[in-house]
C-alpha cells in the first residue's frame, strides 16, 4: 500500500529522485527550482548519498556526468538561465551516452525574465538546446503526482537508454501542493543500471547496437575505458571515419526510435467522441483537464491529450487524433513551441490553434473554455 | 630515458591510441611519462586511477593512458573530477589541464575546486599559448609576446597560477618544468600524498607555435631556457612564498624588475621558482570529509536501529 502525503511539486521531484535511487546531486541555486537542492542537501546524506553545491550550472552538469561514470545515479535541477549554461555538457552526456537526469523548472525568459513566474518557454531548448543533431528524452509533469512518478521514470529511461533525460517542469506544478501516493519501500520497481558481464578485454562500452545500448561499467571496477566528447568508435577511441560516424548515428537514433512504445507516456480523457481536442502538458494540462469537465457539463464534446513525454514527440498518436477531430487547441505558456510540432504532424488534417501567453499569468480553465466555445458555437 | 623506464611507461599506455597527435619535441610526452612513472612508483593499480582532462593538446593525454579516463569539455575537467571523486572516493583522480583550459575558460572551476579542496592531483601544463587551436594568446602568454591573435605583441600581463592557488587555499602547489624530469616525477609523487587539491604547474614548450613566433623555434632551445628562467626553490624563497599572496605579483599594475639573487633584471613575470611552493600536509580533502560524515550518519542509523 502506498502512503498518501501532501507535498509540493519540488518536494515530489526530490522524493521521486531518492525513490528512483539517485545518490548524487550537484546544483547551483535558482528560483523556482532551489527547493529541490535544499531538500536533497538534507535528504541525500540520510540515504548515504552526496550533495554538492557547485560553482555554476556548467560545473553542476559536469559533476553529475562524473558521478554517473562512477556508477551512481545522478541529477541536477535548475531553471532557464542555468539550463542555458548546461547545454555544452548536456551535449557531452548525450554524445558519450552517460545516464543522468536534468530537472528544469521553467520560468519566464529570455534572460532573467520573470524569475518567479511560470512559463513553458524551454520546450524547444530541451529539444535542440545543445549543438548538433541528437536524440533526447524530455518528460513534462502535469501534476504533483506526475512530479514524483515522472522523476522516477526519468531515471529509468536515462539508465535504460544511456541518455540524459530532462524533466521539464514549471512553476505551476513545482509550487503546487497536492496529496499524492508515495510507494512504500519495495513497492516501486526501480530500474538498476545493468553491468557488463563479459571480460574487460572484450568490453565495448559504446557498442553501436541497433535499438539498444551496451551496459555501462562503473569506473574503478576492472573495465578501464575512455570517454570522450569526440566522435568515437565502439571502444570510445576518437575516430574521423565517416562509415563509423554513420553507424554511430544509426545507433544513437534507433535506441530511442525503436523504443517509442516504452518511452511515450500520455493520458487521454474523453477523446473517444471528441470533436475538439486539447493537447496540453505541464501545469497547463491541469487547466485543460478542468476545461474538459466544464465543457462536458455544457454538452460540448471536448477531449484532452495530456502529454507526459514531449520529446521524442508522440507523432503517431497526434496524427491519429488530427484525423479524428475537427479541431486541436493547444494551450501553452509560450508562443506556440509545441503547437508548431503538432501542426507539422497534423499536416493539414485538422485545424490547429494555440492559446498562448508568457506574461507571468497562467492560462485558466475559463479562458480555454471560452476559446473552445467560440470555435464550436453556432457562429463558429 | 633508460630501457627500464620506457618499459614502465609502455605498460601504462593504450597502444591502439598511439601515435600521439603531439608534435615531435613537444614537452607533453615528457610530462605523460613522468605521470606514468609517479603512478608506477606509488604502486597504484590502473583500475584505481582516473585520468580526467579538458580540451587542448594537453587534453589529449587522458586518451593515451590506460586508466579510467574522461576527455571532457574545455575547462571543465575539475568539475567532472569532483563528481567522480565523490562517487568513487576510493579512486585516485588526476586532472590534466592546459593553461587556457585551467586559467581562462575553466578559471572558475579551478578556483572553486581549490577552494572546495576536492581530493585530486591536478596538473596544469603551461606552454604559454593555446596549442591545439594554433597559437592564440593564452592567460599565461608573457607580456610582449607575439601570438596568432597578437601579431603586434600582447599587452596583457600573464596570470600567475601560484597566486591563484594561494588565494583559493590549495594545500599543495609545486612548479616543475619539462627540463627537470626527475624532479617532475618526484613532485607528482609528492602531490599524490596530499589529501585535497594538489596542484602542479609544469612549464612546457610549444616550440612549434609559441617558439616559432617568438624567436625560439627549437624545442631544445626552449627547454634549455627553462633552466635559466626558473630557480630551484630555496628555504628563503619558500619562506617568502608563505605570505598570503606573493607581493611582487599582487597589485602590480606595472611590474618593475626587482633584484633577487640570480634574477637581476628579470621582471617577476619571467622569474619562477621551481619545486614545492605550498605544502599543507595536514589538509583533509572535501571528499574525505564528506565521506566521514556519511560514515557517522551510517553508524548513527545502525545504532538507532538496534
Ligand atoms: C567551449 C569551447 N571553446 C573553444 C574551444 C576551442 N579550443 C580547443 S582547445 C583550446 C585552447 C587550448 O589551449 P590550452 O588550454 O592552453 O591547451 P594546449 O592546447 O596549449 O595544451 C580552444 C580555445 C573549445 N573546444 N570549446
Ligand atoms: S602545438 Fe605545441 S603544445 Fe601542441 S603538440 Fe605541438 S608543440 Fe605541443
Amino acid at each position: 500500500m502506498p502512503r498518501f502525503e501532501v507535498m509540493h511539486g519540488n518536494q515530489a521531484i526530490a522524493e521521486g529522485a531518492i525513490a528512483a535511487g539517485c545518490r548524487f546531486y550537484a546544483g547551483y541555486p535558482i528560483t523556482p527550482s532551489t527547493e529541490i537542492a535544499e531538500i536533497l542537501s538534507d535528504r541525500l546524506p540520510e540515504v548515504d548519498g552526496v550533495f554538492v553545491q557547485m560553482e555554476d550550472e556548467i560545473a553542476s552538469m559536469a559533476a553529475i556526468i562524473g558521478a554517473s561514470l562512477g556508477g551512481t545515479k545522478s541529477a541536477t535541477a535548475t531553471s532557464g538561465p542555468g539550463f542555458s549554461l548546461m547545454q555544452e555538457n548536456l551535449g557531452f552526456a548525450i554524445g558519450s551516452e552517460i545516464p543522468c537526469v536534468v530537472i528544469n523548472v521553467q520560468r519566464v525568459g529570455p534572460s532573467t525574465g520573470l524569475p518567479t513566474k511560470a512559463a513553458q518557454g524551454d520546450v524547444m531548448q530541451a529539444r535542440w538546446g545543445t549543438h548538433g543533431d541528437h536524440p533526447i528524452i524530455a518528460l513534462s509533469p502535469g501534476s504533483v503526482q506526475d512530479c514524483f512518478d515522472l522523476t522516477v521514470k526519468a531515471f529509468e529511461f536515462s539508465e535504460k537508454y544511456r541518455t540524459p533525460v530532462i524533466v521539464l517542469a514549471d512553476a505551476m506544478v513545482s509550487a503546487l501542493e497536492e496529496r499524492i501516493a508515495v510507494p512504500c519501500a519495495g513497492e516501486l520497481a526501480v530500474y538498476e543500471r545493468p553491468r557488463p558481464t563479459g571480460s574487460p578485454q572484450d568490453y565495448l562500452p559504446f557498442a553501436f547496437t541497433r535499438g539498444g545500448v551496451a551496459p555501462l561499467a562503473p569506473f574503478g571496477e576492472g573495465y578501464r575505458y575512455h570517454v570522450t566528447g569526440l566522435l568515437h568508435d565502439e571502444r570510445g577511441y576518437p575516430t574521423e571515419d565517416s562509415a563509423l560516424a554513420s553507424r554511430w548515428w544509426d545507433h544513437m537514433h534507433s535506441k530511442i526510435d525503436d523504443n517509442l512504445d516504452d518511452i511515450l507516456l500520455y493520458e487521454e480523457r474523453h477523446l473517444e467522441d471528441a470533436e475538439v481536442a486539447l493537447i496540453a502538458y505541464g501545469g497547463t494540462a491541469m487547466a485543460a483537464d478542468r476545461a474538459v469537465s466544464l465543457a462536458r457539463e455544457q454538452g460540448i464534446r471536448l477531449g484532452l491529450l495530456k502529454l507526459q513525454t514531449i520529446w521524442p514527440f508522440p507523432e503517431a498518436r497526434v496524427r491519429a487524433l488530427a484525423r479524428a477531430c475537427r479541431r486541436i487547441i493547444v494551450p501553452e505558456l509560450n508562443f506556440g513551441q509545441l503547437r508548431a510540432e503538432i501542426e507539422r504532424v497534423a499536416a493539414g488534417a485538422t485545424l490547429v490553434e494555440g492559446i498562448n501567453k508568457a506574461d507571468g499569468t497562467q492560462i485558466t480553465p475559463g479562458e480555454i473554455l471560452e476559446v473552445v466555445r467560440r470555435k464550436t458555437g453556432p457562429e463558429a | 630515458m633508460n630501457l627500464q623506464t620506457s618499459l614502465i611507461i609502455r605498460d601504462y599506455l593504450r597502444p591502439a591510441m598511439l601515435p600521439t597527435t603531439w608534435c615531435p619535441g613537444c614537452g607533453l610526452g615528457i610530462i605523460m611519462s613522468s605521470i606514468a612513472q609517479a603512478i608506477h612508483y606509488q604502486g597504484l593499480r590502473k583500475d584505481d586511477v582516473a585520468m580526467i582532462s579538458g580540451i587542448g593538446c594537453t587534453g589529449r593525454m587522458s586518451g593515451y593512458m590506460d586508466f579510467n579516463s574522461i576527455h571532457t569539455t574545455h575547462g571543465r575537467a575539475p568539475a567532472f573530477a569532483t563528481g567522480l571523486k565523490m562517487a568513487r572516493p576510493d579512486m585516485h583522480v588526476f586532472v590534466i589541464m592546459g593553461d587556457g583550459d585551467a586559467m581562462s575558460i575553466g578559471g572558475n572551476h579551478l578556483l572553486s575546486a581549490m577552494r572546495r579542496n576536492i581530493d585530486v592531483t591536478a596538473i596544469v601544463v603551461n606552454n604559454s599559448i593555446y596549442g591545439l587551436t594554433g597559437g592564440q594568446t593564452s592567460p599565461t602568454t608573457p607580456r610582449d609576446s607575439k601570438t596568432a591573435t597578437a601579431r603586434h605583441r600582447t599587452f596583457e600581463r600573464a596570470m600567475e597560477l601560484e597566486v591563484l592557488a594561494r588565494a583559493a587555499g590549495a594545500p599543495f602547489f609545486a612548479r616543475a618544468t619539462v627540463n627537470h624530469t626527475a624532479s617532475l616525477t618526484k613532485l607528482v609523487e609528492r602531490a599524490m600524498q596530499i589529501s585535497g587539491f594538489a596542484l602542479i604547474e609544469v612549464i612546457s614548450n610549444c616550440h612549434v607555435l609559441y617558439g616559432r613566433m617568438n624567436d625560439t623555434p627549437e624545442a631544445a632551445t626552449m627547454i634549455a631556457q627553462m633552466d635559466v628562467q626558473t630557480w630551484r626553490s630555496t628555504p628563503a624563497l619558500q619562506k617568502r612564498a608563505e605570505r598570503a599572496v606573493r607581493m611582487t605579483a599582487a597589485g602590480a599594475a606595472s611590474v618593475e624588475p626587482e633584484t633577487v639573487d640570480g634574477f637581476e633584471g628579470m621582471s617577476s613575470d619571467q622569474r619562477k621558482d621551481r619545486g614545492v611552493i605550498i605544502e599543507n600536509k595536514g589538509s583533509v580533502g572535501f571528499s574525505r570529509r564528506y565521506h566521514s560524515l556519511l560514515e557517522e550518519l551510517r553508524n548513527d542509523r545502525r545504532s538507532g536501529g538496534e
